[in-house]
């Protein structure tokens, strides 16, 4: 995974100042996982409320974005779970059999590199939410696959799975969508 | 070693292998450029999908403020306010000083007069685009109103409660089986001209649009003409509904005559009532109303007979012929002149006791009540300027709290920027202005006269509640606080209303403050529906 550099946020930085430069990615976040505006900016304001009065028991040797980020994230789950969608969620259909580890398309690096970053956004919020959430978790919040799998209350494999399989599928909306682009 | 699979390579390019296994496939890596292209192209797919994600300039995202709004804030919307009432009152000071002749007072369109010319212009020279301009609009807005009502419906079908599907089905019932649609003569030219010669009979409502509608001939359900000149010299069995700048009735109608006009003369019989609204309106000599008349314009004459009474509300009322029951005017001037006959009560309210003046030769043969208007005190000197705020107040305040009950999303809406001001007041603007007139067209193709009016219905209560959702914003910046600090919901509507009250009231710049704060309410309120309702936009 990729190391993220973070600015660290003293424990006594003014509340407001956290607020503004943290508002954008942590409501991000939220839309990502929610996949809903409106939802996202309910539950952003719901997790600044929760940073606030859990503002004493962040530890400053972790970066702060990180830990607002946690918080973000775990909201949103709950969120999720309260929603009645999240065992199904999670759980994985078929078996990890390696032909189903490869039956989507290759990489696309190249073909992600050229995309726009609007149509890779729009791809991901049709994605199905075990998918989309696991996928935000690591390239969105840096998180590693033990990390996700704390979050989610998964196994570590099943982690690796969804990812894999929500790239795979990503890339297959990608490519579908370059071809439906190409022939309009 | 045989070659890696994909989900191995994916799980190593995210560097999640177990020690072991990633030394294991380091060292196959060395030797298999398959795999090794394969890791590579994982690797920066990963990176990429790093890069779009947290690429935070490319989201859509409500502006970044302090989350419950801030005193700044509201410096923000008062200045901006403060300064556009400021300009826009000096620039209507200015057009008001400009004296013109008496005879081009009709050019200002800061006086009645102008205003009324400045509209007729406007409607005539949309109508006068000739009968294909006017078609196609019909067209098109037909078109558009069913494209709407099928998307709004399938929308509501599928995200919407019961009850909204059950008020679409209701409209939809209504546009399909409206009886307007029913026995319609609709009619156009290409030079404008549309006549009904003596010798045609028309058996249906008869819908004219032209540059000059005479009726010389008979209809015998209504009359609808939309036209510069509107002349009726025939017979209508129906109403006469007419739109124009100048609209003249000289034959005969059965029902009655609902005009709209710069002038709207009736100088034929009519058998039931006459209400008319325009610049100059009168019954001329000769002419016979056999119900009532209402008219209303800036000058009235009365020449001819009504039948039962006559309501003037100008500001000059003539009276020449006879009413037979009473005459209630509320004029800046009444003339009963010889050789009138009132044979019920003259009730005038005017502003001065010498405005009315009955002249010898005419009659009354009731009482003559004249009710003299005194000049408005100051309103702040008066209690029921109170009395009425408070009310105000109190409405707008239950409103306002069970409107922020029902949509939460309304008590979060932010004008902290200059972007965000424009933009609310952009939208505010536009949805003031275009709404009425959108809604106007699509009653007008009259299979969209329940949505025309339920889109008027719902512009009516989109303005009135404007305000209370920028007293919202305003109440929060004010009160300021954040987190577990921030004011409650209800305290701070009721400290935005208060210095919205305070606002509007304000002399000389209250007005145009309540205009504009109303439009920023509507703009704000319209952005943030928009984003409700498209939650999947552009993440």
């Amino acid at each position: 995974m990729y190391a993220s550099v973070e600015p660290q946020a003293p424990q006594d930085q003014d509340f407001a100042d956290i607020y503004k430069a943290h508002y954008r990615r942590v409501f991000n976040l939220c839309r990502y996982l929610l996949n809903s505006f409106d939802a996202a900016e309910d539950a952003t304001h719901e997790v600044f409320l929760r940073a606030q009065r859990k503002l004493e028991s962040y530890d400053p040797s972790l970066p702060f974005s990180s830990w607002l980020l946690g918080i973000a994230s775990n909201h949103c789950i709950d969120l999720l779970r309260r929603r009645g969608t999240e065992r199904r969620l999670f759980e994985l259909e078929g078996s990890d059999s390696p032909e189903a580890r490869s039956a989507g398309p290759s990489p696309l690096g190249q073909l992600l590199a050229a995309e726009r970053g609007d149509d890779i956004r729009s791809a991901l919020t049709e994605l199905p939410e075990k998918y989309r959430v696991p996928l935000v978790l690591a390239y969105f919040n840096e998180l590693s696959y033990d990390e996700i799998a704390r979050t989610l209350g998964l196994a570590r494999n099943n982690v690796a799975t969804l990812i894999f399989r929500g790239k795979q599928q990503l890339r297959q909306k990608l490519q579908k969508e370059k071809r439906s682009g190409l022939s309009g | 070693m045989a070659c890696l699979d994909e989900f191995t390579c994916s799980v190593y390019a995210d560097g999640e292998l177990t020690e072991a296994e990633a030394s294991q496939v380091a060292k196959h890596l060395k030797t298999c450029g398959t795999c090794c292209e394969m890791v590579e192209a994982l690797r920066c797919e990963s990176r990429v999908l790093v890069e779009c994600l947290q690429d935070l300039d490319g989201c859509e995202c409500p502006a970044v403020a302090a989350p419950e709004g801030s005193v700044a804030s509201l410096a923000k919307v008062g200045a901006f306010t403060i300064a556009a009432a400021t300009v826009i009152r000096a620039a209507l000071g200015f057009l008001g000083s400009l004296e013109l002749p008496a005879s081009l007072e009709w050019l200002d369109p800061t006086r009645t007069a102008g205003q009324i010319n400045l509209a007729m212009n406007a409607i005539t020279y949309v109508l006068l685009g000739g009968g294909s301009m006017v078609e196609s609009i019909l067209n098109s807005a037909t078109l558009i109103a069913l494209n709407l009502l099928a998307l709004i419906g399938v929308a509501m079908l599928l995200r919407r409660s019961i009850a909204m599907t059950a008020m679409l089905s209701v409209i939809v019932f209504l546009a399909l089986f409206s009886s307007s649609t029913y026995a319609l003569d609709i009619r156009k030219s290409d030079d404008g001209v549309i006549t009904v010669p003596q010798d045609e009979t028309i058996d249906d409502t008869l819908v004219v649009f032209g540059d000059s509608v005479n009726i010389d001939g008979t209809v015998n359900g209504d009359l609808i003409a939309f036209a510069r000149n509107v002349s009726v010299r025939g017979m209508v069995k129906g109403n006469v509904i007419g739109f124009g700048q100048h609209v003249t009735v000289e034959g005969t109608v059965q029902g009655s005559i609902l005009g709209f006009g710069q002038t709207v003369q009736t100088r034929g019989h009519v058998t039931n009532n006459v209400y008319g609204f325009g610049q100059n309106v009168g019954i001329a000599t000769g002419a016979e109303v056999s119900g009532n008349a209402a008219l209303f314009g800036s000058e009235t004459d009365i020449g001819g007979s009504i039948g039962h009474d006559l309501w003037a509300f100008s500001g000059r009322t003539d009276v020449r012929g006879n009413v037979l029951h009473n005459v209630n005017a509320y004029s800046g001037r009444v003339t009963v002149s010889a050789p009138a006959r009132i044979v019920g009560n003259l009730s005038a309210r005017v502003p001065r006791n010498d405005s009315v003046r009955v002249e010898p030769g005419a009659t009354v043969g009731g009482k003559t009540n004249i009710q003299v208007t005194p000049p408005a005190p100051n309103r702040f000197a008066t209690f029921s300027f109170y009395v009425r705020q408070i009310i105000w107040l109190a409405a707008t305040f239950v409103t306002g709290l069970i409107l922020f009950w029902l949509f939460p999303a309304l008590t979060r809406i932010n004008l902290d920027s200059a972007r965000a001001l424009l933009t609310a007041a952009g939208i505010g603007f536009l949805a003031a202005c275009a709404t009425p007139i959108a809604a106007i067209i699509i009653c007008v193709t009259l299979i969209g006269l329940p949505i025309g009016l339920t889109t008027l219905a719902l512009w009516i209560l989109g303005l009135y509640l404007a305000k209370i959702v920028l007293a919202g914003f305003l109440g929060r910046a004010l009160l300021g606080g954040q987190g577990e600090q921030r004011p409650s919901p209800a305290l701070a509507l009721l400290a935005g209303l208060v210095l919205v009250l305070i606002a509007v009231n304000l002399p000389f710049v209250g007005g145009i403050i309540n205009f504009l704060l109303t439009l920023l309410g509507l703009g704000a309120m319209i952005v943030t529906v928009y984003r409700r309702q498209s939650p999947q936009t552009a993440v």
